[in-house]
């Protein structure tokens, strides 16, 4: 039955907003069909997020994005683009208590021990390129720790590295794409590393770490392949395992095909606009 | 820190109550016993709650204080 804008159903009542991206309404209808629900700013900084990506021409560059909100973990599993991942990312030992949807404490948290999520994105099945591949996350907290922990990786046993992660390989946050050894990793300096996190190849197998955007650090090139297995977030997927599990804040997931400079910028910028929206934000 | 502690078959047991994207995997300790964090339990109890298909079991688990010390690696479920 519908009721002006209201349309209902036996479930949950469906609430369509005006002047919401249509891409954003359909993450809304999944949410709902998941038994969550998202209220009006969190959906309309979703709208903002999708369109300015699509403005920018960045949209269709996406291949995953899924950036954790609303207003309960049902709904922060839900992906806005799914492309060939999972409509719902499965998780394990995450608690309704892990999700906040706002402010400092904002984003999915780890606890370095045994919670993390597989969203179902396996770079081989998909045909991902390594010549042409941008791994990014939002994360807060930094992990200046003696042991590996990763935000999201697939991997054999060391070898064929693709992720983000704060590695012991010089004790440094690093990023790869296929790297076939830990010498391949395109790490940033020994410090603190939060906020929008992003590796990327364009056009060769050089990968080019970022920060909030701007290049940091020396590009590696890399000579390894993809590890035929899921990205798992909060933890790295080695070889069919998971293991250096992470304590930080996941505030977002975005697999893109390469990006250029200004490309990781008009990105970042569009990401951080939607962090601010929902008051958990990194300052540069 | 609390765990429930757990056996591999208990593990499955579990999962397959739970729906396909919510899933439970344990932690081994270094003298082989099996736990699950406690939070679980903060997590169950009502309809809406993620693990309410497996509440009874999680609540029958006895708890465990342990040291990080005591853990030796994340076992994931053959239910994945």
């Amino acid at each position: 039955m519908i009721i002006g804008r209201f349309s209902l159903s036996r479930r949950k009542p469906l609430i369509e907003f005006p002047g919401i991206d249509p891409t954003a309404r359909d993450w809304q209808q999944r949410v709902i069909a998941n038994g969550g629900t998202v209220t009006l700013p969190t959906l309309k900084a979703v709208s903002d997020y999708i369109r300015a990506q699509k403005s920018s021409g960045l949209w269709s560059k996406k291949l995953y994005v899924h950036l954790p909100c609303g207003d309960q973990l049902a709904a922060a599993k839900v992906p806005q683009l799914v492309g060939a991942g999972s409509s719902v990312v499965t998780t394990f030992n995450i608690v309704e208590g892990d999700f906040v949807n706002t402010g400092a404490t904002g984003g999915v948290k780890g606890n370095g021990l045994d919670k993390y999520w597989n969203f179902g994105w396996n770079p081989v099945t998909v045909g991902a390129s390594l010549s042409n591949f941008t791994l990014s996350s939002y994360v807060r907290g930094t992990e200046l720790v003696g042991t590996s922990r990763t935000i999201l990786a697939v991997n054999g046993p060391s070898i064929n590295l693709t992720q983000l992660a704060w590695a012991m390989v010089g004790t440094a946050e690093i990023g790869s794409v296929g790297a076939a050894t830990t010498s391949e990793y395109a790490p940033t300096v020994n410090s603190a590393r939060e906020g929008y996190l992003s590796v990327s190849t364009n056009g060769s197998r050089s990968q080019q770490y970022y920060v909030a955007g701007v290049a940091t650090g020396t590009p590696v090139s890399a000579t390894g392949a993809f590890f035929n297995g899921d990205f798992f977030v909060l933890a790295g997927n080695n070889n069919g395992t998971a293991g250096s599990f992470s304590t930080r804040y996941i505030r977002a997931i975005v697999i893109s095909t390469g990006l250029s400079a200004a490309e990781q910028l008009t990105d970042y910028t569009i990401m951080q606009a939607f962090q601010t929206a929902l008051g958990r934000q990194i300052t540069p | 820190m609390t765990r429930l502690v757990v056996n591999p078959q208990q593990v499955d047991v579990i999962n397959a109550l739970l729906p396909s994207d919510t899933r439970v995997s344990a932690v081994r300790l270094t003298d082989n016993a099996f736990t699950l964090g406690a939070d679980l339990l903060t997590d169950c109890d009502t309809p809406t709650d993620t693990y309410y298909e497996a509440r009874e079991i999680l609540h029958s688990l006895p708890q465990r204080e342990i040291t990080s010390e005591e853990i030796l690696n994340q076992v994931v479920s053959d239910e994945r």
